[in-house]
Formats: C-alpha cells, sequence, structure tokens
C-alpha cells in the first residue's frame, strides 16, 4: 500500500514539473499546429489520406485514423526526448539523494519513473486527441464521434507511449546510453522500430514483428487490405485527384485478435523496466562517478580521450582579444572538447582527394558527415551554462555572444568540410556554395535551438529528423536538400537556406536579448 | 546510537574518501569539521546509506545499516549539500512529494513543517522563485518530516546571508535535543554556539572526537595575541598561522597560534573554537629564530 502511494506521489510529481513548463506547451502547440498541417483542407488540393487517387471523407474515423498515426510518430520521436530526463533531474537537483536515503526499491522507483513517462506523453496525447476532435467541427463532413477517436487512439497510439515511456528510462539507467551518444542512438532505434513496422507489414514472421510495431501501421495495412482491399494508401497532407468522388472510410476493426496483438505490443517494453532496474545505480555518488567514466567508453568518448594528444597543440595557438580571435578561441575549444572532429576534417579531406566521383562524394559522404558535424556543434551555445557570468566578463562576450556562437559553429563545420569544399570550389563552385550555405543554416539552427532550449537535444532531435527525410527525399524537394547534396546545385536554393540561416541567427539573438533582459 | 568502525571508502583509482575512520555518537549535534575536500561528505553520504563503505561497518542502534539500510532510512533525515528544487512546484508540493516517499500521510504534519520553518505563508508559491535561504528551510523541512531521530545535513548554511545562517543554526539547535543531528561545515561559527561534540576531519581521516571544551582546552597556552606595526604583520604571517587580525590605529591587532612563545610583547590568550580547528588542521611551524 505504501509503495503504491509511493509510486503515485512520483508520478504525480512528473506530471506536475512536466505539465507546467512553457516548452511542454510550445510542443504541444506544435503538434496541434502539425495536425492542422496534416489534416489539410480539401479545397487546397491536399487532403488526410489519399486513396486510389481519391481523397478520404473527413468523418471521424477519417481524421482520427489520421491523427493518431501522427502521434504514434511524434511519441516515439520528439516524446522520447522529452521524457528522457526523469533520472537525470534527480541528480541534478540532488533530490535524488533524499530519495535514496529513504526505503524505496530500485524497482518501485524506476517503475514510477516509467509511470510518470507514461502519464505524461498520454495527458499530453489526450490534449492533442481533443484539438483533433475540433478539427471535426472546422474541416469535418460527418459529425463528431467521440468513441471512435477513443478507440482509435487507444489502439494505436498505446503501444507508442508504453514503448517511448520505457524506452526513455532505460537509455537514462543504462550508463551507456544515459548520454549525449544515447540521444544519437536513440534515434536509430526509433529508425529501426519503424522499420521493424515496415517489416511486419508483409513477409517472414509478420506477425512476430507486429508484437513490438509501436506504430500500429502493420496491423492498419493488414486490415486495410482485409477490409477496404486496399494495397495501397497514404496519410498526411496528400495530393489527390479532383473531381473524385471521396472514399469513405469508416475506422479500423477492432477484433480480439488485433486487440490481442496491440495488447502485447503494449507489454512487450514492461520486460525493459527490470533490466532499467538492474542498471540504476540510486544515485550512489561513488557509482555515479564510475558509470560517467564508464559512460566514456563509449566508442567517441573513448576515441576522444584517445586523441586528446592531437588537440594540446591547438592551445599553443596565439589569440588576441579581436571579435575574430574570439571566434576562433570558440572554434578551437570545441575541437579541443572533440578531437574527433580534426581526425575527421584530415579523413575528410584525403576522401574528398581521393575519389573519383563528385557526386558521390556529395550524396554519400557529405550528408555523413553532417551528422557528425551535429553532433560536435549541438552544445556549442548550451555548454556555458554554468559559465556565463564568467564569459561576461570578458571583453564584448555578453553583447556579441550569439553572433560569437553562430560564427564559431560555422568556423567548426567549415573547418571539418575544408577538403570537400576545396575539391568542389576547384570542380562545380554551384555545389560549393550550396555546401557552405548548409553549413552556415545547420550552425544557425544549433545556435538557435540550444539558446532557446538551453540544451543540444532540441538541435540533435530535430536535425537528425530533418536529416533522414533530406537523405530518403533525395533531392525531390528543394526544402529538405540543405546542402545541395542532390542533383544539380541551385545558386536561388542556396540562397534560400542562407537566408533561412540568418533569420535563424537574428531569432537566437533576438531569445538571448530575451535572456538576458529577464535574467542578467 | 551511531557506532562507525574503521570505515573507509575508496574510489576507482586508488584514491580515499575517508580512511579508517572511527566514531560513537549519542543523542546531541555533532558538528564535522573539515576543510574543503576533507571527506565529510562522503562520511555523510555513507551514513545516509546513499553509498557503501569499501571496508568497515556503521551501526545504528546496534543493526549494521549496510545489512539492513531500511532500518536506519525509516528513522533518517537527510539534508544533501547544495541541494536544488523542482522548480515547477509549490512549496506545498514539493514536501508532499517527499512526505509520500518517506511514507508520511499526516496534512498536519505538512503544515507543521512549514510552519516550523516560517514557509508557511508561501506554501503555495513554486519553489523555483524562491531565496537561497528559503530552499534551505523547505530542505530542513523535508529532512524532518518523518520526525527522524538521525537527521543529517551537509553544509546546511553555505549561499546564506547572515541572518538566515543564524535562524538556521537555531533551527538545528532545537533539534538537537531528542535526536543526533550530524551537520558538517568548514565554518567553525556555524557549530560553535550549538554542537554538542566535534569531529574534526582531515584528508578522510579523523583528526579529533571530543566536546567543543576538550578541542578549545587543547589549544591552550598556544594562542597568543599582540599588536604589531603593519610593516611587521607579513613577516608575523610568515611565521606563525595567523586566526585573526584587525588593523587599528596603533598597528594591526593579531591572534595567532604558537606552540612556543613567539616573541616578546606577546600576550597568550584563551583560545576559542577557530584557533582550536586551526591548530588541528595546521600543526604550528615554531618560529624561525628572530
Amino acid at each position: 500500500m505504501n509503495a503504491a502511494r509511493r509510486i503515485a506521489s512520483v508520478v504525480h510529481a512528473d506530471a506536475l514539473i512536466r505539465l507546467r513548463r512553457t516548452s511542454t506547451l510550445v510542443i504541444f502547440l506544435l503538434l496541434s499546429w502539425l495536425a492542422w498541417v496534416w489534416v489539410p483542407e480539401p479545397s487546397s488540393g491536399f487532403a488526410l489520406m489519399q486513396i486510389g487517387g481519391a481523397r478520404v471523407l473527413y468523418n471521424s474515423a477519417a481524421i482520427a485514423l489520421g491523427t493518431a498515426s501522427l502521434a504514434t510518430v511524434f511519441i516515439g520521436l520528439v516524446g522520447y526526448y522529452v521524457v528522457s530526463n526523469a533520472l537525470k533531474r534527480d541528480l541534478e537537483t540532488r533530490a535524488g539523494f533524499i530519495v535514496a536515503s529513504t526505503t524505496v526499491r530500485n524497482l518501485e522507483y524506476i517503475f514510477a519513473k516509467f509511470l510518470g513517462n507514461l502519464a505524461f506523453l498520454t495527458i499530453f496525447t489526450f490534449g492533442y486527441m481533443l484539438v483533433s476532435m475540433a478539427m471535426i467541427f472546422v474541416r469535418g463532413e460527418a459529425g463528431l464521434e467521440p468513441l471512435v477517436f477513443v478507440q482509435h487512439y487507444l489502439f494505436l497510439a498505446a503501444p507508442a507511449l508504453v514503448m517511448t515511456s520505457a524506452l526513455a528510462i532505460t537509455f537514462e539507467s543504462v550508463p551507456f546510453l544515459s548520454g549525449r551518444f544515447g540521444d544519437v542512438a536513440y534515434f536509430f532505434v526509433w529508425i529501426g522500430l519503424l522499420s521493424l513496422a515496415a517489416g511486419s507489414i508483409a513477409g517472414e514472421g509478420a506477425s512476430a514483428l507486429a508484437m513490438v510495431d509501436m506504430t500500429g501501421f502493420a496491423v492498419m495495412s493488414a486490415q486495410m487490405k482485409e477490409i477496404y482491399n486496399l494495397d495501397s494508401f497514404g496519410i498526411g497532407r496528400m495530393a489527390f485527384e479532383a473531381g473524385t468522388d471521396p472514399f469513405t472510410f469508416n475506422g479500423l476493426r477492432f477484433g480480439a485478435a488485433d486487440v490481442f496483438s496491440r495488447v502485447i505490443a503494449a507489454t512487450v517494453p514492461l520486460l525493459l523496466i527490470p533490466v532499467a532496474a538492474f542498471f540504476f545505480r540510486r544515485f550512489d555518488p561513488a557509482k555515479v562517478k564510475a558509470s560517467a567514466a564508464r559512460q566514456g567508453r563509449h566508442p567517441i568518448a573513448w576515441l576522444n580521450r584517445r586523441l586528446k594528444g592531437l588537440a594540446a597543440p591547438l592551445a599553443r595557438i596565439p589569440l588576441g582579444a579581436s571579435f575574430p580571435s574570439q571566434v576562433a578561441n570558440d572554434a578551437l575549444l570545441t575541437f579541443q572538447l572533440a578531437p574527433l572532429g580534426i581526425v575527421a576534417a584530415v579523413v575528410l579531406a584525403v576522401a574528398a582527394m581521393a575519389t573519383g566521383d563528385v557526386e558521390g562524394l556529395r550524396s554519400g559522404l557529405l550528408p555523413v558527415a553532417f551528422v557528425f558535424i551535429a553532433a560536435m556543434i549541438a552544445d556549442g551555445s548550451s555548454r556555458d551554462a554554468h559559465m556565463l557570468a564568467l564569459l561576461f566578463s570578458t571583453p564584448g562576450a555578453r553583447a556579441r555572444y550569439t553572433i560569437l556562437k553562430v560564427s564559431s559553429a560555422i568556423l567548426v563545420t567549415v573547418t571539418i568540410l575544408a577538403g570537400p569544399l576545396a575539391r568542389l570550389a576547384l570542380e562545380d563552385r554551384r555545389a560549393a556554395l550550396a555546401l557552405l550555405a548548409g553549413a552556415a543554416f545547420v550552425s544557425s539552427a544549433a545556435t538557435l535551438l540550444g539558446i532557446v532550449t538551453r540544451n543540444p537535444k532540441a538541435f540533435l532531435v530535430l536535425f537528425l529528423l530533418y536529416w533522414y527525410v533530406t537523405v530518403n527525399d533525395q533531392g525531390a524537394t528543394a526544402a529538405f536538400n540543405f546542402g545541395g547534396f542532390f542533383g544539380e546545385a541551385v545558386p536561388m536554393h542556396a540562397a534560400a537556406f542562407a537566408g533561412a540561416a540568418a533569420v535563424m541567427a537574428a531569432a537566437a539573438w533576438g531569445a538571448w536579448k530575451a535572456r538576458l533582459a529577464r535574467e542578467w | 546510537m551511531l557506532t562507525i568502525e574503521s570505515v573507509s571508502k575508496r574510489y576507482r583509482g586508488g584514491h580515499f574518501g575517508v580512511r579508517d575512520l572511527s566514531l560513537t555518537v549519542e543523542r546531541g549535534v555533532l558538528g564535522l569539521l573539515g576543510a574543503n575536500g576533507a571527506g565529510k561528505t562522503t562520511l555523510m553520504q555513507m551514513i545516509a546509506t546513499i553509498t557503501r563503505p569499501t571496508s568497515g561497518r556503521i551501526l545504528f542502534e546496534e543493526e549494521d545499516i549496510a545489512k539492513k539500510p531500511d532500518a536506519l532510512r525509516r528513522r533518517l533525515g537527510y539534508l544533501p549539500q547544495d541541494f536544488g528544487v523542482y522548480d515547477n512546484l509549490t512549496a506545498f508540493e514539493f514536501l508532499r512529494y517527499f512526505a509520500a516517499l518517506k511514507g508520511v500521510r499526516d496534512r498536519a504534519r505538512l503544515d507543521q513543517m512549514l510552519e516550523m520553518v516560517n514557509l508557511h505563508g508561501v506554501s503555495n508559491r513554486p519553489v523555483g522563485g524562491f531565496s537561497g535561504g528559503m530552499r534551505q528551510r523547505l530542505g530542513i523541512a523535508q529532512a524532518l518530516i518523518n520526525d527522524p531521530d538521525l537527521l543529517i545535513v551537509d553544509e546546511p548554511t553555505a549561499g546564506l546571508d547572515p541572518e538566515e545562517r543564524v535562524r538556521f543554526r537555531n533551527i538545528l539547535s532545537d533539534l538537537g535535543g531528542k535526536r543526533l543531528v550530524i551537520l558538517s561545515t568548514h565554518i567553525v561559527s556555524d557549530i560553535e554556539s550549538i554542537a554538542t561534540g566535534i569531529a574534526v576531519m582531515r584528508e578522510g581521516s579523523l583528526v579529533m572526537h571530543a566536546t567543543p571544551e576538550e578541542i578549545m582546552r587543547q589549544a591552550e597556552g598556544k594562542v597568543w595575541q599582540a599588536i604589531v606595526p603593519s610593516t611587521d604583520f607579513d613577516e608575523l604571517r610568515t611565521r606563525h598561522r595567523v586566526s585573526g587580525a584587525v588593523r587599528k590605529s596603533d598597528g594591526v591587532h593579531a591572534r595567532f597560534v604558537s606552540s612556543t612563545t613567539p616573541f616578546a610583547g606577546a600576550r597568550a590568550a584563551e583560545p576559542d573554537l577557530e584557533d582550536a580547528f586551526l591548530l588541528l588542521m595546521n600543526p604550528p611551524p615554531e618560529a624561525v629564530a628572530a
């Protein structure tokens, strides 16, 4: 009984802490806006679902299915990064020490934190479902059926909520996965889970894969084929053929076998909780220190430690007090903290000169290089959090902080890309310009999101998502081809990315000014 | 009540946080005194069952706390060093959270604690807007919520203004009557008026454990005061450990420790706890022959 009360108390406190954050409201508004984009006005030529060229009729079932699908994707990615600080917060505030000095059991605490994640994401999703229901009154072509919404959300989103909550607490508990390496690793886990969902739609072992399908896409596809005899359909702002009669979607079927497979998909992630409890160090300072040391054993940290000597000469570079010197100083600090960047620059330079195929360099090597660059510059403007007073005592740092950070990130990016840039400048100047614009675009985004959110996670997750779309889009959409990787480089596109970089830099400056006025 | 038997804490790499420390304490206020890095926090974390000794035992009322941590945890209140808060919770919500974790259901107890630390008037305000002193008071309220028999407070006055320090000291002094309070600090004035016992630590080891009077007594005959010209003060400082100095019109009124008569004109002074602590931390260098 006491354990239940303690668990309820942790869940309640975690929910309050998260729901009262401004960032929660911002993310909620973002998701709600995405839902409105996702369900466009049919007169625009786009619709929520497209089936055989026809648009879907906007009834409760169609809007519930479409928005719930978006929710599962959003929860799995953004939701994870939002809730993956449950233990970190207790460690940073040292409230964890107090928890450790109580009779709370490790498994009990981890389970409570998991439930805290789940409760928050569920409340968040419930709010989003209400917004989606409201869309019936604006764009609906049939009456509101609340139960249909609840059924579709439970059916599709519940496993995603459980899986994301369980993975978040597991990644936080396992020392190897609890840092920035884990943040990047999770993105690829998420991609893997989406691939599993795709794999479970057809082929060998489909039913087994459906058991870990957090998206519900597998069962959704199977039902579409079985009930509506559809081999393909599209969800999410799809173009349709005007003049064709709308397709009436009457909703998914919630038969015992289908519900059972979703219940299993929502239960399987619970197996992660004991694993998380096993690795949980109960805030023991000796073990957390040891964990931190072990965390340094993941490949990137291990390499950076081994390469520390490479960065030593950087400290001897004489720098003055001028603004360019300050920029160089900040960029050097990035390389000193992550000397792997020096190796990456050399490897890229050699590869750029050795490769015979410039197209291969642009579309193959450079996108991969940007994943590394993003990890390098992600914390450029958030790493100073505890040193701002010290920095502000240096000439000009306070007033020029934003431009300093943007310039430093660009310098780091351009240094790493120096070899490919040189090669492109010789053979395809437009491509070189597009790459430079991409460098500025990513650098400004990292600075803006770092200043606004005060941590590198938001940038990393948004960049990786954007990057994933870019690589899969293969240049079909100009708005995703940020480094001019695919097809012929278009100067107008490069100019647009450079402009976007300038806008983001200006936004970062505005956010910084507001923060200074508020806090300093 | 609390017995520490040859306890050591050794970290990876061989560094000792605490080395072979033994101590027995009963009810009252134990001041744990030592410079930064002396091992006070590590010792307190071991007593609070947050980390385990690598060797030795800690017994609370004859029970080994490493084997039966819950026996102590049910009766423990702990306020860690640099204690933070969940900014978005109100003081009441914050306290209720820890009350639930400690199995306390009585709402009246929460109100009573908030009143004791003088936060009842702001109990519905988010703690993110609290001053350092208010946060520490909230911290002591959560530590006391389960009416503990053992209260551990680690550097509780760090960052507090003088008025808050006095207020905090008075709260702890009142609490010491019926329980054991262990208070760590490197500031002698934090404990000189409230501690019934003092344990002095240096480099992970216990240097002395005694009553404040006994600690001061061992400094008798080794504390001196003199008025020296300001031009000679630097030389005095190089020869002796100075515990206090006030610059006046007739020169610098200096107070310092020395195991022998330092020079003609220096008068023996009655030692206080600050002098005794200084002496324990740094045995006085013999005066260089003039």
